[in-house]
């Protein structure tokens, strides 16, 4: 409540100035979509300073073999910048937002995962920097839809429960860097598909021993695929870390993703 | 300086505005006080004790023609079972849950949804009779219920989001859980179904704010209860002492007890009362004995789950006779005396007046026309079985595998079945839902095997009656007369309210909402929800006008189990709704 009133007061004392620069502040959209400034508007805000960064690569297939599982993998690896916070997006889908990420004291430079499509559609991911700037990059993903609406797979499988909440991952030292792949078994219902209530994952964080921040926060929503597959790439090469993740129902998931627990588990 | 001050003063007044914005924490007080209190309704039973008595009397005998809906809410979507959740009101919120473990927060004003919660629940969930929940139980800023898939989850009151989740028990064994949960002293206190399906029944205290297991206390003799200490098990006694007492052999491992329908909690002595299912399996020549504490009820020690008493309502049950009904606490005065008693009227068709500080029986009396499995009940409240035809026959005396069959009176569904009654401070009176009808039962051979059903009996429920099989009683626990009746074509499996407007309030599977005089029996409203009431009626106050809600949906245990009331019941239509009414200020009339 104070903070947004502190907000809104600085807001009122720059005044002019700010308005001037946040309607020059958001470009022509490269993909010329519908959504372009509501969506821009709706997660990052208003008063916007926004620039098209070729370095914020988002890779998607061109088209989208399966419209419920299409693979994103987010690269920062070229990004100047200080990255203090990504949002990511899937313009035409019916809950657009995929996620947020806010980096900790070491930066994810590759994120990936799979997400779904309903129909054809523009995917973005801005990253805010330190001058409180938005760098967006963006692809095209063509696709016969229905990704968010289908009933999942877990939904045609009555043993579902016995697989749920089970997690593979695998930690690949790549010199300084180290990546790891993870994968949980999850439901994910977007809540859209008739008499299945909505059931993902809300929260992931990379957890360090003994260490109250976080090395990694994110936030999903309903655009995130069933039984999802992360990978981060992160730099040094921890031994150990902690993969938590919880879920709107309240479950809670942990899982050790040292390379010392032996890889794929 | 001075614009820095002013900056802290609006924040400070900021930070009022928010709070009391949002609706205020329930406390332990709140819920201890609920049956005084007109503008909440923050406990299953509208009081720990479960009266079901509201002390408001703007709507009256006199008035009540004017109720009026003043709004209705779909729970959506096509799971439309059985509704048989009681609502909750705090601060203008209604919280109320509905089948397939789903949870609303809705404008107690207009109707419109606040949040909505919906459990994703597992496709093996297997609840023996209907999806359906009874309710949500409410403390500090948190809305806690059970679901089929036998959790308990708690959600933040102005989010819907969750806060905890806790699993109570293993789905895939057959528990679930059904019953609203109650809050004590901090503790949310709740129980399992799953007595078809060979579980072992237990109550479990939780803490309310964190969801960390305090006690758990099995109901089936032989098995070890535990307190937990900074998250350690200590054992706290073997329920009646030992195995074996009144089990034969090692069938207490599977022998049901489950506490299916919850409980209530009297202060005065400081005790819960939790009833317990059939013992399992159904098949009673497997299992001589008494088969504690099966179709019992149980006084247990709400700080550590010590069972204090317990009164077993039918020893080696045959007829599946659960014995969860609500025991209800209530005073009255004998020869200038007031005794602490507590009543509850038993599936098996007998009234029990018991003294609720050591569980001894007062007296008992038939609450429903005829009863065929007994003939009485003993001095200690113990029923004297008819031996000649009561029990149906031994299958491994008989040739083939089925025994021989027997008519028994009440049907296993009950003289009544979980819809609570209520008990009126200004009639002396209970008022019970309760039903007449009959069935065929045999035995026959049956072994354990996990989350299969585990009864080694076939039945079929026929009604007694042409032209009703649901009665509305009123009761006189002093002396077990039938002050009123009113018959119901189609059982009744609704839940009953009084209030000291001197009315009776209860819903009917064709639809309708009731009211009756509270001395006389005589109907004074009706209004048809659409499907029908198998809900728990509320009542409460708000901008000074008297509301009273009931969620409608037809569903529960009758038409899955029922056999030939389905002729009564078949075409009744599935719904999903809450309903609200109000008596507006302009209608309120002296009197």
């Amino acid at each position: 409540m104070t903070q947004l009133s502190a907000r809104t007061a600085l807001f009122a004392v720059l005044g002019m100035v700010w308005s001037v620069v946040s309607q020059a502040g958001i470009p022509d959209d490269p993909f010329d979509s519908p959504m372009w400034t509501y969506n821009l508007n709706k997660y990052l805000g208003d008063n916007l300073s926004v620039v098209i960064d070729p370095n914020v690569r988002l890779e998607v297939p061109p088209f989208a073999e399966d419209s419920a599982q299409v693979p994103l993998t987010l690269n920062l690896e070229s990004f100047s910048g200080t990255v203090r916070k990504v949002v990511t997006w899937v313009d035409l889908n019916p809950i657009p937002h995929l996620f947020t990420y806010e980096p900790g004291e070491r930066l994810a430079e590759v994120i990936a995962l799979n997400f779904r499509v309903q129909q054809a559609t523009t995917v973005r991911a801005a990253v805010l920097d330190s001058d409180g700037v938005w760098h967006v990059g963006g692809a095209f993903v063509d696709a016969a839809g229905g990704g968010c609406t289908a009933p999942s797979m877990t939904a045609g499988n009555p043993d579902w429960e016995k697989e749920f909440g089970q997690i593979r991952s695998g930690a690949f030292s790549r010199a300084d860097h180290i990546r790891f792949k993870v994968n949980v078994m999850h439901p994910m219902d977007s809540g859209m598909v008739g008499n299945i209530p909505v059931f993902h994952i809300e929260q992931v964080q990379l957890k360090q021993a003994e260490k109250a921040e976080p090395l990694l926060a994110m936030n999903l929503s309903e655009s995130a695929s069933e039984n999802p597959m992360f990978v981060f790439e992160l730099e040094g090469n921890d031994p150990d870390l902690t993969l938590w993740m919880r879920d709107n129902n309240g479950n809670v998931f942990e899982h050790n993703l040292g390379e010392n627990t032996g890889g794929a588990q | 300086m001075r614009s820095n001050r002013i900056g802290k003063q609006f924040a400070a007044s900021a930070l009022a505005l928010a709070v009391s914005f949002g609706a205020q924490a329930v406390t332990d007080q709140d819920i201890l006080n609920d049956q005084d209190t007109a503008d909440d309704v923050v406990s299953y039973g509208m009081g720990l004790q479960g009266q079901r008595y509201s002390p408001i009397d703007t709507l009256n005998t006199s008035n009540v023609k004017s109720l009026q809906p003043a709004w209705a809410f779909s729970f959506g979507s096509e799971k439309m079972r059985g509704q048989e959740s009681q609502p909750m009101i705090k601060d203008g919120v209604m919280y109320v849950s509905a089948s397939y473990s789903r949870v609303y927060a809705i404008d107690a004003m207009t109707g419109e949804e606040i949040w909505q919660y919906d459990a994703r629940l597992p496709d093996g969930i297997m609840p023996c009779c209907d999806v359906v929940n009874r309710g949500v139980a409410l403390y500090d800023d948190l809305v806690v219920f059970g679901t089929l898939d036998a959790k308990l989850v708690a959600l933040n009151k102005d989010t819907g989001k969750v806060v905890w989740i806790k699993k109570v028990a293993d789905y895939q064994a057959g528990y679930a859980i059904t019953a609203a949960p109650i809050v004590v002293k901090g503790k949310i206190i709740t129980g399992v179904s799953g007595g078809e399906f060979g579980i072992v029944g237990k109550v479990e205290a939780y803490d309310a704010k964190t969801g960390d297991l305090v006690w758990t206390r099995p109901t089936v003799e032989g098995h070890m209860g535990y307190v937990y200490k900074d998250g350690k098990a200590v054992e706290n006694g073997i329920s009646g002492g030992k195995a074996g007492l009144t089990w034969p052999g090692d069938m207490w491992k599977n022998g049901g007890a489950a506490t299916w329908l919850g409980g209530t909690y009297d202060a005065d002595t400081d005790s819960l009362f939790f009833g317990t299912g059939n013992p399992a399996p159904w098949n009673s020549h497997l299992r001589p004995g008494d088969n504690l504490f099966s179709s019992s009820r149980l006084a247990i020690d709400p700080d550590d789950g010590s069972i204090k008493w317990h009164f077993q309502t039918t020893p080696h049950d045959g007829w599946d006779y659960d014995g969860v009904n609500e025991l209800i606490s209530f005073d009255y005065k004998e020869n200038g005396k007031t005794v602490k008693a507590a009543a509850t009227a038993d599936r098996n068709g007998f009234f029990y007046v018991l003294d609720r500080t050591s569980g001894k029986f007062i007296r008992g009396f038939p609450f429903v026309d005829k009863i065929t499995w007994a003939t009485g009940l003993d001095k200690n409240g113990r029923p004297v079985y008819n031996t000649k035809d009561g029990r149906p026959g031994d299958p491994s005396k008989a040739e083939g595998d089925k025994g021989e069959s027997v008519v028994a009176q009440p049907a296993f569904l009950g003289g009544k079945n979980w819809q609570p009654m209520a008990y009126s401070q200004d009639t002396g009176l209970f008022y019970v839902p309760s039903n007449e009808w009959s069935m065929d039962i045999w035995n026959e051979p049956v072994s354990y095997k996990k989350g299969a059903a585990f009864l080694g009996a076939g039945f079929t429920i026929k009604p007694t009656n042409d032209k009703f099989i649901g009665v509305l009683r009123a009761m006189d626990p002093k002396t077990g007369k039938e002050v009123w009746r009113y018959n119901n074509p189609a059982p009744l499996w609704g839940g009953v309210m009084t209030t000291a407007g001197n009315l009776v309030f209860t819903g009917t599977p064709e639809g309708y909402l009731k009211a009756f005089d509270a001395r006389t029996g005589e109907e004074l409203y009706k209004f048809n929800t659409g499907s029908g009431v198998v809900g728990t009626p509320v009542t409460w106050t708000m901008n000074g006008e008297q509301y009273v809600s009931v969620a409608s949906g037809w569903g529960g245990a009758v038409p899955l189990w029922g056999g030939e009331v389905a002729k009564v019941v078949k075409n009744f239509n599935q719904g999903g709704m809450v309903w609200t009414f109000k008596l507006p200020k302009d209608r309120v009339v002296s009197r």
